[in-house]
């Protein structure tokens, strides 16, 4: 891939089928489209080669998600999670053939293309072989489909529990899983949600846990013992055991200042220089996905607000796009340009945040009060439309919630106009700050190499010399129709800490660009702002007055809710921290089958063990800013 | 000695005055510490488009008190683990070194009352500069044990990065004055002061020392950019993160009262101490403000020093460790010795136009 500009080469899936077919025959279990998106089941044995044949052959250089679905009795007869109980028999019996299918997404840069393995795996034997050799990036990923979904990966090197505590009983996001257990004890209750609590829970493990392997080390020793490995693939240089260092095991999180949230990080440190960081996540994890499968497709909107804090807007339109891309709806102009508007405001007010609180770790305090001055100007643009100030829940499958009100455009134009004259003050704070680019320039350095091998998306790949952004590469909400540019590193391909806030700086730019066309077309174009299809969006209010058939379709729609049809989409939108992805499945009735939200922060966050080691703890604080991480965006 | 017709023995006399002053320095520069703090956080809260404290009193002005009653019925917490005797005592050393440095400072020329004369410092010491050295070093121990006897990782690597950073710089801070004591040839702060009487003051030929001194001075009192101790993002609250309570309080004093010392001697090493601006222009001399105009210069200027540092402190991000031990070894300890060659060719150049080798 050259610096400047991703090398379009031709691609045909017809082609990637036919080579995969005589590459691997009978393997290749099947190859379908589904709403433009192509994938292939393979056979779980060659599921390595495919996706090394897919890397190498095809330039699939980033596998951009791992995840899984649960097709455990659907519809008709399955029972109800509220009335399951805890046991160790296998439901064996009652279940499909094939019950789990693992997806592997991979995305092809040069060729702009996206493609997606299958594996389907029997209950009895949930176990599919690992990628990590191939993609280290999938290391989280595939920890997640184990900790959640209970499918273990063979040959992955460190499969634990990655959101939910290690002495958890059951994987959650099965669909046998029992629920209900802990409802709110009474007198009259209290027997019955005893008996259905998990018997025999182990102990939680204890807090040093994180910094050792097999478990039953209690203490830590200072001086490991040496038989034991390097315990994370990603960490490379960190080596927790090493006997010739007397080194010292620091706890960092979930409460300090500069962990933005709770974030934990395990340190081995040799004086203040960083020998292994391992992070540590789970603390804020809300089982968004689960929740999601019992919420109608319209309810599930406000739980999306609260995965990226940050930016809410974005993760409203990720989730928006992907129904309607599984629904196949059209979005109205004027709904089109509101989302477009909204989404570089939200980008705006996340990379203030991502600026000042990355200035105030590495000691600028100033400059955090002063990105948070715009952002409440930000914040007001959100509580205009809708009424809410953080969660906003403003966009609707199909459109907006409501048009925007008056004087939104005047106060948004006074924002533009404010925000180029204070972008400039930042650089003016920061650029030529000789102790802000002795903190920063060259301060966790990592390749191109290692952003597209860990999954690094968004402001952290384009730092590494990679022209890509889903805006330009696969737009979406007419994207394609704005002028504006992706700034990227053009000088090396090395992101560090100074590339990256300069990145931020100039995407806020761009953004006010977008924003000020956006607000010219606003200006010009009139219409609804939701689509007209009854179906999916309810009748103006009055219509209700004079129809029978929008009073029906109101009345279905806050009843019901609307049912896509059969199927599964992947929808990735570039939300301000990078790809935002949301993998929606459908059996056809109101309620999602199953959502899966591949967040940019939990993948963004890899990068950290991997670059730390070598570095002190003042440049830790830097390095964790620079992933830009949200925690409510990692554990979700 | 006849005072009110009793004769007493001048001995006594001396003692009860500087017992006398003592309480009155003491009860000065606490106060002074309460206020440079809450104008602090005044600036701090204006440099960073915040509102700052003004809800205790008119206009805030009661803030320090009510902070010193909060910090004196907070619960105390000693860390279960944590070196009970140590722990006590390492905000005491802070606290009692700083105060003890500001012994020497002349803040005015002596007055008289009552028919005594009033030294306006409480020991006019011939080695002052000396002595503010060797009690800065002291005081590091307070810092030291503090992290030390916490028994936390955060406030141990807290009290290293605080050993190695205030030995450091005591070494260019020691050399940034040398050249003073070439061009005064004394260590009296006193005769320091009246030579600048005579000569003007030293901030012109010692530009470079001063530059180098108010820098170490930052480093020694821990402030942004050089707060790696205490680095709040990194290390929590570094040294004195398992402080509470009263013992917390004595660390924020010290380290205040540590900023009016530095900044009072820059004042009277540098400009002029108490003297007067105008000092030898016939027409203004001797204009009285309140009888004792020496102290009101003194604080001013003082002032405006201290306001560098909370200017500084609103601007500036921290530096890293690596990059703070270069910076004073590779670049300041350098132009410390620069200087004092500067100094001494000053000297010599002086000495020769005069035809003397004997400068004075």
């Amino acid at each position: 891939m050259a610096v400047a500009t991703p090398l379009m080469k031709t691609f045909s899936v017809t082609d990637l089928a036919a080579r995969l077919r005589a590459n691997f025959g009978a393997q290749i279990l099947d190859v379908s489209e589904f709403r433009g998106e192509t994938t292939v089941t393979v056979a779980r044995e060659i599921l390595p080669d495919a996706a090394r044949m897919l890397r190498d052959e095809f330039d699939f250089d980033q596998c951009v998600d791992v995840t899984a679905l649960d097709w455990f009795l659907q519809a008709d007869n399955a029972p109800n999670p509220y009335e399951l109980v805890y046991n160790d028999e296998p439901l064996s019996d009652i279940e499909p053939s094939a019950r789990f299918q693992v997806l592997y997404h991979f995305l092809s840069h040069a060729a702009n293309a996206r493609v997606r393995l299958s594996v389907q795996l029997q209950s009895d034997d949930a176990v599919a072989p690992t990628i990590t050799e191939l993609f280290r990036g999938a290391n989280f990923f595939e920890r997640e489909v184990y900790d959640l979904m209970g499918v273990r990966f063979e040959g992955h090197p460190f499969l634990r529990r990655i959101l939910l505590p290690e002495n958890q009983v059951g994987h959650p996001l099965r669909k046998d899983f029992p629920l209900g257990y802990e409802t709110v004890e009474f007198t009259h209750n209290i027997d019955q949600i005893e008996a259905n609590k998990p018997k025999n829970v182990p102990p939680p493990r204890p807090r040093e846990a994180i910094f050792e392997i097999d478990g039953d080390v209690t203490e830590i020793p200072i001086s490991n013992s040496p038989t034991a490995a390097s315990p994370d693939p990603t960490s490379h240089g960190a080596n927790f055991h090493n006997p010739m260092t007397e080194t010292m095991l620091i706890n960092m999180g979930p409460h300090h200042p500069s962990t933005h949230g709770v974030l934990r990080v395990g340190l081995q440190t040799a004086g203040e220089k960083i020998i292994g960081a391992m992070p540590d996540i789970g603390y804020l994890h809300t089982g968004i996905e689960k929740n999601m499968e019992y919420k109608t497709y319209t309810k599930a909107i406000p739980l999306t607000d609260r995965m990226d804090y940050l930016s809410p807007l974005a993760n409203n339109l990720g989730f928006c796009l992907a129904v309607e891309k599984l629904m196949e709806i059209e979005v109205p102009e004027r709904a089109q340009i509101i989302r477009v508007l909204l989404s570089e405001v939200t980008r705006i007010a996340s990379h203030l945040v991502a600026v000042g609180t990355n200035a105030m770790d590495i000691g600028a305090v100033s400059m955090f009060t002063y990105a948070f001055r715009e952002r409440e100007y930000a914040l007001d643009l959100f509580e205009m439309v809708s009424g809410a100030r953080m969660m906003t829940s403003y966009f609707r499958v199909g459109g907006c919630a409501l048009d925007v009100p008056m004087g939104f455009s005047d106060k948004t134009r006074e924002f533009v106009k404010m925000m180029y004259g204070r972008i400039n003050e930042y650089i003016a704070l920061l650029d030529k700050n000789p102790i802000w680019k002795d903190r920063t320039i060259g301060v966790g350095a990592y390749t191109r190499r290692d952003a597209l091998q860990l999954a690094l998306t968004g402001p952290m790949l384009r730092a590494t010399g990679v022209d890509w952004d889903l805006r330009k590469a696969q737009p979406y909400s007419g994207y394609e129709t704005y002028d504006f540019q992706v700034p990227y590193n053009t000088q090396s391909d090395t992101g560090d800490i100074f590339e990256l806030y300069r990145l931020k700086i100039l995407e806020m730019g761009q953004s006010l660009r977008i924003i000020e066309q956006a607000l010219e077309r606003l200006r010009k174009t009139g219409g609804p702002v939701i689509t007209t299809n009854r179906k999916v969006a309810p009748p103006p209010k009055q219509e209700l007055q004079q129809s029978m058939e929008s009073l029906i379709h109101h009345f279905k729609l806050w009843t019901e809710g609307f049912k896509p049809p059969v199927g599964f989409v992947y929808q990735a939108i570039e939300s301000p921290r990078g790809e935002l992805g949301f993998l929606i499945s459908s059996n056809g009735t109101n309620k999602p089958h199953r959502v899966h939200v591949r967040t940019p922060s939990f993948a963004n966050l890899q990068i950290l063990s991997h670059v730390a080691p070598g570095y002190s703890i003042s440049d830790l604080v830097g390095l964790i800013a620079m992933t830009d991480i949200v925690l409510g965006d990692v554990d979700r | 000695m006849n005072i009110f017709g009793i004769v007493i023995d001048p001995a006594i006399v001396n003692f009860v005055i500087l017992v006398i002053q003592c309480i009155v320095w003491i009860v000065a520069l606490l106060t002074t510490f309460a206020y440079i703090q809450l104008v602090e956080r005044w600036t701090i809260a204006k440099i960073q488009v915040r509102i700052g404290p003004n809800r205790t009193g008119p206009r805030g002005l009661l803030q320090p008190l009510a902070d010193a009653i909060k910090a004196l019925f907070k619960e105390e917490l000693i860390p279960s683990n944590a070196d009970k005797l140590v722990f006590v005592l390492a905000p005491m050393i802070s606290v009692v070194c700083a105060l003890m440095a500001f012994a020497v400072i002349p803040v005015a020329p002596p007055i008289t009352l009552f028919g005594v004369e009033i030294p306006m410092q409480i020991a006019d010491v011939n080695v002052a500069i000396l002595y503010i050295l060797a009690i800065g070093s002291v005081s590091v121990y307070g810092t030291v044990l503090a992290g030390w006897s916490s028994n936390n990782k955060y406030s141990l690597l807290g009290s290293l990065r605080a050993a190695a950073q205030l030995i450091s710089y005591e070494v260019t801070l020691g050399l940034a004055l040398v050249g003073i004591l070439m061009l005064t040839s004394t260590l009296s702060l006193n005769g320091i002061v009246n030579f600048q009487a005579l000569n003007g003051w030293l901030f012109l030929p010692q530009i470079l020392g001063f530059c180098l001194y108010i820098i170490a001075a930052i480093a020694e009192t821990n402030r942004l950019p050089f707060d790696l101790p205490e680095a709040e993002t990194e290390l929590v609250a570094g040294y004195y993160t398992e402080y509470s309570s009263i013992k917390f309080a004595f660390f924020f004093m010290a380290e205040y009262i540590n900023i009016i010392t530095v900044c009072a001697l820059a004042t009277t090493l540098f400009f002029g101490g108490y003297l007067s601006p105008f000092h030898g222009v016939a027409a203004l001399s001797g204009i009285p403000i309140l009888g004792w105009d020496g102290i009101w210069w003194f604080a001013l200027k003082v002032f405006i020093l201290i306001f560098g540092f909370m200017w500084i402190r609103g601007t500036f991000p921290r530096l890293r460790y690596d990059q703070l031990m270069n910076f004073t070894w590779k670049f300041m300890l350098p132009v410390a010795l620069l200087n004092i060659l500067i100094t001494a060719a000053l000297i010599i150049g002086l000495s020769w136009q005069n035809g003397s080798l004997a400068l004075r």
